[in-house]
């Protein structure tokens, strides 16, 4: 295991190998600090190759400066895309299928990429996407240390144990570099100085959270973690508890109701469970079907809130089990 | 020294046939090897749902040989950026892999095959494998049959050839 991505020419390395050769050039000429504001690119058919930064977005014109003027910047074509596409499947889309449906396929390293297109419908539900007109490359990065500051709220000292834990957020806030940092703290035993560590299982359904690479974590997940890869979270967490003995289980992204059944299902198994979701709030993640049900079984000891505020990261409450807040304020947790 | 000439021309003609004859037979075997490397890429891919490169890596590996180094070589190509993966794989010479026992256009039916499974779901890959399957095997039937012919013909061909410069020498 490594602590993969620190430097932003390695955390790019595995996105530049599936771009066509000129492309792949054009971002071997950007400099490391534009690097590692990056945070997207954006490839779709016909228009300018797009970069989103932290604070802006820009296109890449011919010259590899970045450009506010679509008009200079240089244009994706169709066939680039792809090629793009055959290299992100890695010529092979009967082994991405299931997550090419979702609408995304993950690169090694845990880049997550967005694919937009025509969908093939079949009894209602999408079956795939052909004509793919859009590419959204989501720049994965580790953050060692991002969890330190909510770490504390996370373990209850006098029983000594870890409390389970929704980290809450819209997208691109940092809730997977929030989670796959608790993974590793627990891991290492980061509680307290006296604690031996956990034994940590990560349910990574999309491979985000290790980022792993024919089943090796990318990431660093410290010396107690277990990863189910590719493996769906309600299926994996069950399958944890009964034969990994975690301490906790880690995943992203929970949200249908199988997901919902598993994490209660943890909880009255006493193992913890550190999650992650979508929603601006806690208010609006508990209308989401079937979550007010297990907001209201006190599934979850606490709530973390997380904004772009101060930049990704940026912990905006920390609830309890009741939703009533322990602190607030804009400490930012990387 | 007449004798000793004349033995040394038939024994260099005679040897010349029996090279020709093995390439005969060396073509049916060489195919029989690509057959075998197809069945294990389907369990590999049909089964596994394992994505391409990381298949024929595997099964390259396993069986080894001329097989197992051209299967490695094509897992390597289509993971390189340089070029558009469809190209890269026409640049892995079969024919250098089994030193000439076959040709390039002999990889056709295991190209076409990459080339179809790189798009279909995993409902739909078996299908391209019966393909691919049922050209290999008429290809192993057709050049077994040009063996069992060329193969006995150029062993007599390269022996008379010995015998009948013998006697124009002599």
């Amino acid at each position: 295991m490594s602590a993969a991505h620190s430097n932003p020419r390695s955390a790019l390395a595995q996105v530049i190998a599936v771009m066509p050769r000129d492309m792949a050039l054009l971002f071997q000429g950007l400099g490391n600090d534009l690097l590692h504001e990056l945070e997207e690119i954006r490839l779709r058919a016909g228009q300018p190759l797009e970069l989103c930064l932290r604070q802006r977005s820009a296109f890449v014109a011919e010259s590899g400066e970045l450009t506010s003027s679509p008009h200079r910047g240089v244009r994706v074509s169709a066939d680039e895309l792809a090629q793009v596409l055959q290299r992100l499947t890695q010529f092979s889309r009967y082994a991405v299928e299931e997550d090419a449906r979702h609408g995304y396929v993950t690169l090694p390293g845990g880049h997550r990429v967005g694919i937009a297109g025509r969908a093939v419908v079949e009894a209602g539900r999408v079956r795939a996407f052909r004509h793919v007109t859009s590419l959204n490359v989501r720049i994965s990065r580790d953050h060692p240390g991002a969890a330190s500051a909510i770490l504390p709220v996370l373990y209850d000292r006098v029983s000594r144990r870890p409390l389970s834990a929704l980290i809450v957020s819209p997208p691109q806030c940092g809730k997977t570099t929030l989670v796959r940092d608790v993974a590793r703290q627990f891991s290492y035993g980061d509680l307290a100085p006296d604690h031996p560590g956990l034994k940590v299982v990560v349910i990574d359904e999309r491979s985000e959270i290790a980022g792993s690479v024919d089943g090796i974590p990318q990431f660093d997940l410290g010396p107690r973690a277990d990863v189910l890869d590719g493996c769906p979270k309600a299926e994996g967490m069950m399958m944890a508890i009964r034969s990994l003995s975690p301490h906790v289980v880690v995943t992203d992204e929970i949200g249908r109701m199988e997901d919902a059944e598993a994490v209660l299902e943890a909880s009255l198994a006493g193992v913890a469970v550190v999650a992650t979701a979508h929603a601006a709030s806690i208010d609006a993640w508990r209308r989401r079907p079937w979550m007010e049900r297990l907001f209201a079984s006190r599934a979850f000891d606490r709530y973390v809130v997380l904004s772009r505020r101060r930049g990704p990261g940026t912990v905006e409450a920390v609830l309890d089990a009741e939703g009533r807040p322990l602190r607030r304020g804009g400490a930012e947790a990387r | 020294m007449k004798v000793v000439g004349a033995a040394l021309v038939m024994f260099a003609c005679t040897l010349l046939g029996f090279r020709v004859a093995r390439g005969y037979r060396e073509r049916p075997k060489a195919l029989r090897q690509l057959l075998q490397a197809l069945i294990e890429l389907q369990s590999e891919i049909e089964y596994h749902a394992t994505p391409m490169p990381q298949a024929l890596r595997a099964v390259g590996t396993r069986l080894g040989g001329w097989c197992g180094g051209w299967l490695v070589e094509m897992a390597k190509v289509l993971t390189e950026p340089a070029h558009a993966p469809e190209i890269a794989l026409q640049s892995v010479s079969l024919a250098s892999a089994t030193n000439g026992s076959l040709q390039d256009a002999d990889a056709e039916p295991f190209l076409r095959l990459l080339r179809s499974i790189a798009v279909a779901d995993r409902d739909h890959l078996q299908q391209p494998f019966l393909a691919a399957r049922a050209d290999l095997e008429a290809a192993i039937q057709a050049a077994q049959e040009e063996a069992n012919q060329g193969a006995r013909l150029w062993q007599y061909l390269g022996a008379l050839t010995g015998v009948f410069i013998v006697l124009l020498l002599l």
